[in-house]
C-alpha cells in the first residue's frame, strides 16, 4: 500500500474527528446553557482548536513519507504511480 | 456577531434556561475545583508523553529524517488531547446545581448531548443532610448535601460542593422564608 495515501488516510480521518469536535465546542458555544463560565471555556477551546488545525495542516503539508522512506531504504523502487513517464 | 461574542463574557454567570423574570438565584454552584484537579493532571502528565521519546530518541530521528512524521504524529495526538480535555472541562461546568427564590434545580451533564434537569419546590424541603467523608472532603471542605422532600423515597444529591454546611445552612433559611411565603398567601 502506497504510504501517501496511509497519511492522506489519517489526515482525512483525523480532520473529520476534529470537525465533529469543533461543532461541539460551536454547539456548546451557542446553546443556552447554564451560567457564561461553559461559553467561556468554549470560546478559549474553539481558539486553541483553530490553531492546532492550522499547526496540524503544516504538518500534514510538510510531510512527504515517500521521501523518508526513499532516504531510508537501500533500492527503494518508487511507486509505479508516482513514477513520471 | 461581535454584540454575541461579547455577551458570552457579559452576561450574567447565574443565567439558565428557564429562569424566570423575578427569580433570584441564591445559590449557584458546581462541584469542588479539586475534583477537576485529578483528570487534569492525568492529562498534563499525557502532554509530556510526547517529549520523553522526543528527548531521547533525537539522534535517531534526525539520522532517519523523521521530524516531519514525528512532528504530524505529536501534532495529532495534541489535537486528542485538547479533546478530551474539553469534554472533561464541559462536564464539570454543566454540572450545576442552582437554588432560587422558589426552587432548586439540578442538572446533571451526562454527555455533549445528553443531559438531566431535574427541580424540586423550595417549601416541600423537609430535611437537610450534609455527608462529608475522608481527608480530601475534610482538608478541602467540601461535601455531598443530601436534601430530602414530603413524598418522595428519592433525595436530591449536590456531590462533592464547596463548603456543604455553610449551603445546608443558606438552604434552610430559604426554605423557611419560603414556607412562610405560602403559609401568608394560604390564608
Amino acid at each position: 500500500m502506497n504510504l501517501n495515501l496511509i497519511f492522506f488516510i489519517i489526515f482525512a480521518l483525523t480532520s473529520f474527528l476534529f470537525a465533529i469536535h469543533s461543532f461541539f465546542i460551536l454547539y456548546h458555544l451557542i446553546r443556552f446553557g447554564v451560567g457564561t463560565r461553559p461559553k467561556q471555556a468554549a470560546f478559549i477551546f474553539f481558539g486553541g482548536s483553530l490553531f492546532l488545525f492550522i499547526l496540524f495542516s503544516i504538518a500534514s503539508y510538510a510531510l512527504d513519507p515517500e521521501e523518508i522512506l526513499k532516504k531510508n531504504t537501500p533500492g527503494y523502487k518508487e511507486p509505479l504511480i508516482n513514477q513520471e513517464r | 456577531m461581535i454584540q454575541f461574542f461579547t455577551r458570552i463574557f457579559k452576561e450574567s454567570h447565574f443565567s439558565f434556561d428557564g429562569k424566570g423574570d423575578n427569580e433570584i438565584v441564591h445559590i449557584f454552584l458546581y462541584q469542588h475545583w479539586i475534583t477537576l484537579i485529578a483528570p487534569l493532571f492525568g492529562m498534563a502528565a499525557f502532554l509530556v508523553f510526547p517529549v520523553i521519546p522526543l528527548f531521547f530518541l533525537s539522534g535517531f530521528i534526525a539520522e532517519y529524517n523523521l521530524e516531519g512524521i514525528v512532528l504530524f504524529l505529536v501534532v495529532v495526538f495534541y489535537m486528542f488531547m485538547w479533546s478530551s480535555a474539553f469534554f472533561t472541562i464541559t462536564m464539570y461546568l454543566l454540572d450545576t446545581w442552582i437554588v432560587t427564590s422558589n426552587r432548586i434545580i439540578d442538572t446533571k451533564q451526562n454527555g455533549f448531548f445528553s443531559r438531566t434537569i431535574s427541580e424540586m419546590t423550595l417549601s416541600r424541603v423537609q430535611d437537610i443532610s450534609v455527608k462529608t467523608e475522608g481527608f480530601m472532603q475534610t482538608i478541602f471542605s467540601y461535601g455531598d448535601v443530601e436534601i430530602q422532600t414530603a413524598g418522595t423515597v428519592d433525595k436530591f444529591v449536590f456531590k462533592r460542593v464547596p463548603h456543604p454546611n455553610q449551603v445546608k445552612d443558606k438552604i434552610m433559611h430559604l426554605v423557611r422564608i419560603a414556607q412562610e411565603n405560602e403559609g401568608s398567601s394560604g390564608k
